[in-house]
């Protein structure tokens, strides 16, 4: 998609500067209606992923129907079979030719990631069949984690974000699944209840840090959406760990909160000043008002045992704190907007 | 405001002479996810304003015509509220969770004369109070919840009235008919531009629930009445499917006609040929053509949220596709299998008829 200034003709629109004659050739001249060859592209890669996602996809079901007529040799073979296609696709769109154009190269390159995408999934559908078929008695979160280990070399060599995405949320399942079976095991170390969010925080959290300071080297990283998942992934599990430990008396309340605290300066440095991301400051003040309301309902309620009073200043406290960031991130978009222009 | 779009602009001779202004002092408009946090405090602010009035009011909570009153009064306050032009980001939340509130109060006055056995009746009125506050409520945030909720409401209150699935397959088309409309046209209502973006939001947000989830199609969400799988003879599934498929057709037709230089013919003939198969193929995998449809609608406009919203309702309609109960997993699986290979063979023929010199808009 070329520069987007769909806000801006938005407002120019509105505004009546320029005229509802002049709109359809507005939108073309400030490229928000895409030209014809922004639209083969598009079309293109839609094409591309949705083939891929349906294919994949009915591999998928196929193997779950568990059709008696098929023997499962001849469904691994299938697995197999599209497995080693797939891999095979990648490699010989992996060969550098110079003599191809440059549109050319990124769209074999995009071929290449979606076939190695398409890999990643059917190597779980072959694990998954594999465990149904044998029996092996591996525990379900086995099952996710050798998925997730067994992936890192294509995730490491595809240089592309969604397969690293898929391949975090692999870990975070396997995780989640781990501490649902075993909360109880390492119920003395942690405080059970706690220890999948910290998990979570944790994992996530190293993955944010890595792909922040990897983005420098790799361009490839670059992927806003991707680093804003990986930020939520880290930040909501957190928030809740934070407020959990605000209500539970049996839980720690010093951890949590100092971690916080220094992950919401950490985000203010880094999103504020050494790399500007509106969305991160939003997300950080959304889960700033939640922290602050839960430590502020149980003092009040402690205080005043629920009574009227007590929610009328939490709807105060609640509207000052929103009021209060849409301020200030309009005022940091506005700064950043006008950074952008004059660079 | 960006100086070189303006300066491209005023080149095409494409602003008007009447006014000087060229949008410096124009109003930066917030992005969605800031929207997020106005539409998070404002729930929450509402939540504990009801505590406040429920402590207060707490005798008066079976008084239903007080109630009516009392949440009337609050919703018109904060309709007062978000027209005055000179409002803060503080009065915006407090008018938020003022409606908000006074909508809840209006709930619990339907459940006090309704009861919960009439709940076609209930989503009905959901459904009336929502609507003028979708048109009329002069906020963005605002007007997507409640072209939303209306939205999901009146679905419901059909699905409880009809007891079967298929008046929602029509109802859907009917609402990305409208989606499909308001997204086409938005640039061409200059004074209504921001009203109809927050519906256009507000209804491919429950084009997602009702079409990527399966809420309507074989639990139900309230467990009142399950498994009531049936159809109506009067509404067949194919109709709903049929009209889909129209209206994808229109809407690549419309989206044709939009694009510059003109499509050629051979163009023109592909995309209409290739949304037609794929609408044909997806009757089986119902869902799939609305995430299509969405992310088309965004690509035309480059809307990025309005894309990513359909690519989120295409990951949906996978999930939960899997579990739809109508079809066995084989015949899903054959479904997907023929789509797939159909969308690759489709890439094919498009990058091979139309090579890069040519012009081409929409092929599918």
């Amino acid at each position: 998609m070329p520069q987007n200034h769909r806000k801006e003709l938005s407002q120019l629109i509105q505004s009546g500067v320029i005229p509802s004659e002049n709109t359809d050739q507005a939108l073309l001249v400030s490229n928000v209606t895409p030209d014809n060859h922004s639209w083969k592209n598009f079309l293109s890669n839609l094409l591309l992923w949705l083939g891929v996602v349906a294919l994949s996809s009915s591999v998928m079901f196929f193997i779950a129907y568990n059709w008696n007529d098929l023997g499962r040799f001849a469904k691994f073979g299938l697995v197999e079979a599209l497995i080693a296609a797939s891999v095979f696709i990648y490699w010989k769109t992996s060969k550098k030719d110079s003599t191809v154009s440059h549109a050319k190269q990124k769209t074999t390159r995009l071929i290449g990631q979606a076939s190695l995408l398409a890999a990643s999934l059917l190597l779980g559908v072959l694990l998954a069949f594999y465990g149904q078929t044998y029996q092996t008695g591996a525990d379900t979160w086995q099952l996710f984690f050798t998925w997730c280990v067994l992936i890192i070399p294509w995730t490491v060599i595809a240089r592309f974000p969604a397969l690293w995405i898929v391949w975090l949320a692999l870990l975070n399942l396997s995780l989640v699944i781990y501490l649902e079976t075993f909360k109880g095991v390492f119920g003395f170390i942690f405080y059970s209840e706690m220890s999948l969010l910290w998990a979570l925080a944790i994992v996530n959290g190293i993955a944010l840090i890595a792909w922040e300071l990897l983005e420098n080297r790799f361009k490839w990283l670059s992927e806003s959406w991707a680093i804003r998942i990986i930020a939520l992934a880290a930040g909501t599990p957190m928030t809740f760990l934070v407020i959990e430990s605000i209500f539970d008396r049996s839980a720690s309340f010093l951890l949590p909160t100092l971690i916080w605290v220094a992950g919401m300066i950490a985000i203010y440095m880094v999103y504020r000043k050494l790399k500007p991301d509106l969305f991160m400051l939003a997300m950080a003040c959304l889960s700033g008002i939640s922290v602050i309301l839960s430590f502020a309902g149980k003092v009040l309620f402690k205080g005043f045992r629920g009574d009227m009073g007590t929610f009328l200043l939490l709807t105060i406290l609640v509207i000052a704190l929103g009021g209060a960031s849409a301020v200030w991130l309009k005022k940091v978009h506005k700064e950043q907007t006008l950074e952008r222009k004059q660079t | 405001m960006n100086t070189q779009l303006i300066k491209s602009l005023a080149d095409a001779k494409l602003l008007s002479d009447t006014i000087t202004n060229t949008g410096e002092d124009l109003q930066l408009a917030s992005p969605w996810y800031v929207k997020i946090l106005l539409a998070f405090s404002g729930w929450l602010a509402a939540s504990f304003m009801l505590g406040f009035l429920g402590s207060l009011f707490s005798r008066f909570y079976r008084n239903t015509p007080l109630l009516i009153g009392l949440g009337a009064t609050l919703i018109i306050g904060a309709f007062f509220l978000l027209r005055n032009k000179k409002a803060n980001e503080f009065l915006e939340h407090l008018a938020l969770a003022i409606s908000l509130a006074g909508q809840a109060l209006l709930l619990v006055a339907s459940f006090n004369t309704l009861k919960y056995q009439d709940p076609q009746t209930i989503w009905l009125l959901v459904g009336l109070v929502q609507l003028p506050l979708a048109i009329f409520m002069p906020n963005f945030v605002h007007r997507v919840f409640s072209a939303f909720l209306a939205t999901i409401a009146f679905a419901s209150s059909l699905y409880y009235f009809q007891e079967s699935i298929s008046g929602i397959i029509i109802y859907s088309a009917i609402i990305m008919l409208i989606t499909a409309l308001i997204w086409l046209n938005e640039f061409n209502l200059p004074k209504h531009l921001e009203t109809l973006q927050a519906i256009g939001y507000g209804l491919v947000l429950a084009l997602i629930t009702i079409k990527g989830t399966n809420i309507f199609m074989h639990t139900d969400i309230w467990s009142i009445r399950v498994g009531s799988l049936q159809h109506s003879q009067w509404f067949q599934p194919w109709m709903g499917e049929l009209l889909l498929s129209t209206i994808t057709l229109f809407v690549v037709w419309k989206l044709l006609q939009k694009s510059h230089p003109k499509p050629t013919t051979k163009a023109t003939i592909l995309a209409l040929g290739g949304a037609l198969v794929l609408t044909l193929l997806s009757m089986q995998a119902q869902g799939l053509m609305t995430g299509v449809m969405i992310v088309l609608l965004g690509f035309s406009a480059s809307n990025r949220v309005l894309i990513g919203l359909g690519v989120i309702a295409l990951l949906f309609f996978i999930s939960s596709y899997y579990y739809l109960l109508q079809n066995t997993l084989l015949d899903k699986s054959i479904t997907l299998l023929i789509l797939g290979i159909t969308l690759i063979i489709g890439r094919f023929i498009m990058l091979k008829l139309l090579p890069e010199e040519t012009t081409m808009e929409g092929a599918l």
